[in-house]
């Protein structure tokens, strides 16, 4: 067994025992869960192995969202940008990241996403849930019954996190291996979830990355997406470039002046995680804003030049919004 | 343990399990192991997703790569015992 596979699989099993140890705790806690991605994924779309997966996603309803966060604080789980400032936190987003470390003495280590939404979904976190939760399957993790979506939702699901992530790595296999194994009809059901959830564009563009999902879009007659370039899309977008965006579409001085400051100086918390040193305090995390300013000297031109760009398509094309899943 | 060909075999409730090719990867929460089977103990574990007698498990074995019951035997039941001590198989005495 060829040593990096051992790993995947490992990895893959090791947070398929996280999801199952969550599920389960949350079902006690009367909230109801989907599990997305992962072993769905896995299990449909490579029954030979070979996809792994390295944190688990759960989608509650919204109302849940809270009680579930306090469930994962009960197991040891805390919220990976606790100590962010709040302009370092994205507002509308759809997940939040929760992790455990082993050493803690509560678990395995695990890293969860507790959705209410999905990145790019511009429809309300209930219709998500709606949608998801209507035809959802069961999947055995282990011992316990987990919800999993339906092959129509995982379909559109692969294609929205397909173009989030610019069509990279995995990706791009998993689109590719899901436009193989559904016919024409099996995506007609898809198109009609994208459309209920507004996402049809994404649906298209994604189809329309490969060739046999460009002959799909065509017979379902999918839209074209307007910002064909695939520079605006998130996976290829200089880093830096939401950030920027950000303080571009800022209203008044203030709040530009807040972003700026808050970009210059980012919080302890903030630096922390990009330098994936969660141990350092003090004057040791002086190594790390010094990358930080040298990386933020380096990107800073593009990321304007990008967020600049993206604003002149928004004015000139007011029909055709953007898909909504820029992100740094 | 003695195993039998009247004995029963069959998987461990509550493990988790992830094919790569033929072959196939165990973790055994309770005991917080990594097991992995080659491709021939990954035959052996997809028959005894249901319990199975030691004599049906040879049967099947030895129609599945042209050996003899008994050539089966030698091999399967070592294997059948090492699967128990890692406790991803439970094996049930004949009655």
């Amino acid at each position: 067994m060829p040593h990096q596979a051992l790993l995947r699989a490992a990895r893959a099993l090791s947070c398929d025992r996280v999801s199952a140890e969550v599920i389960c705790v949350l079902r006690d806690a009367d909230i109801q869960t989907i599990l997305l991605k992962g072993p769905s994924i896995a299990r449909w779309l490579y029954p030979r192995g070979g996809r792994g997966y390295t944190d688990t996603d759960i989608l509650v309803r919204a109302c849940d969202v809270g009680p579930a966060a306090d469930v994962l604080r009960s197991l040891g789980f805390t919220d990976l940008l606790d100590g962010f400032h709040p302009l370092e936190r994205d507002a509308d987003l759809a997940e939040t990241t929760f992790v455990r470390r082993a050493e803690s003495g509560h678990g395995p280590d695990g890293l969860v996403d507790l959705h209410h939404n999905l990145p790019g979904v511009p429809a309300p976190s209930e219709a998500l849930w709606q949608a998801f939760s209507t035809d959802a399957e069961t999947m055995l993790i282990g011992d316990v019954e987990a919800r999993v979506t339906s092959r129509t939702a995982l379909g559109l699901h692969i294609v929205l996190h397909a173009a989030q992530h610019g069509f990279l790595g995995h990706t791009r296999e998993d689109l590719s291996r899901a436009i193989a194994v559904m016919s024409a009809d099996d995506w007609r059901g898809t198109a009609e979830m994208a459309a209920r959830l507004g996402v049809t564009d994404i649906l298209g563009a994604g189809l329309r990355h490969q060739g046999a999902g460009a002959k799909i879009a065509d017979c379902l007659g999918l839209p074209r997406l307007p910002l064909a370039d695939s520079r605006f899309w998130p996976g290829f977008a200089p880093r830096g470039s939401a950030s920027a965006a950000e303080i571009l579409s800022a209203t008044t001085l203030r709040q530009k002046t807040d972003r700026i400051r808050r970009v210059l100086l980012p919080s302890p918390a903030k630096i922390r995680y990009v330098s994936s040193s969660p141990d350092r305090r003090g004057w040791s995390l002086l190594p790390s804003y010094a990358r930080w300013w040298r990386d933020l000297a380096r990107a800073t031109a593009p990321a304007v030049r990008h967020a600049r760009a993206r604003q002149r398509l928004a004015r000139d094309d007011s029909n055709h919004a953007s898909p909504g899943i820029f992100s740094d | 343990m003695i195993i039998e060909s009247r004995s029963l075999v069959v998987r461990t409730a509550g493990l988790l399990t992830a094919p790569v090719d033929d072959e196939i990867v165990i973790l055994n929460p309770a005991r917080d192991n990594y097991v992995g089977l080659n491709a021939i103990g990954r035959v052996v574990w997809d028959l005894i997703e249901e319990p199975r007698e030691v004599a049906e498990l040879c049967r099947s074995l030895s129609r599945e790569f042209g050996a003899t019951p008994d050539q089966i035997a030698a091999d399967l039941l070592p294997f059948l015992a090492e699967m128990a001590e890692e406790r991803i198989a439970r094996v049930i005495a004949a009655p």
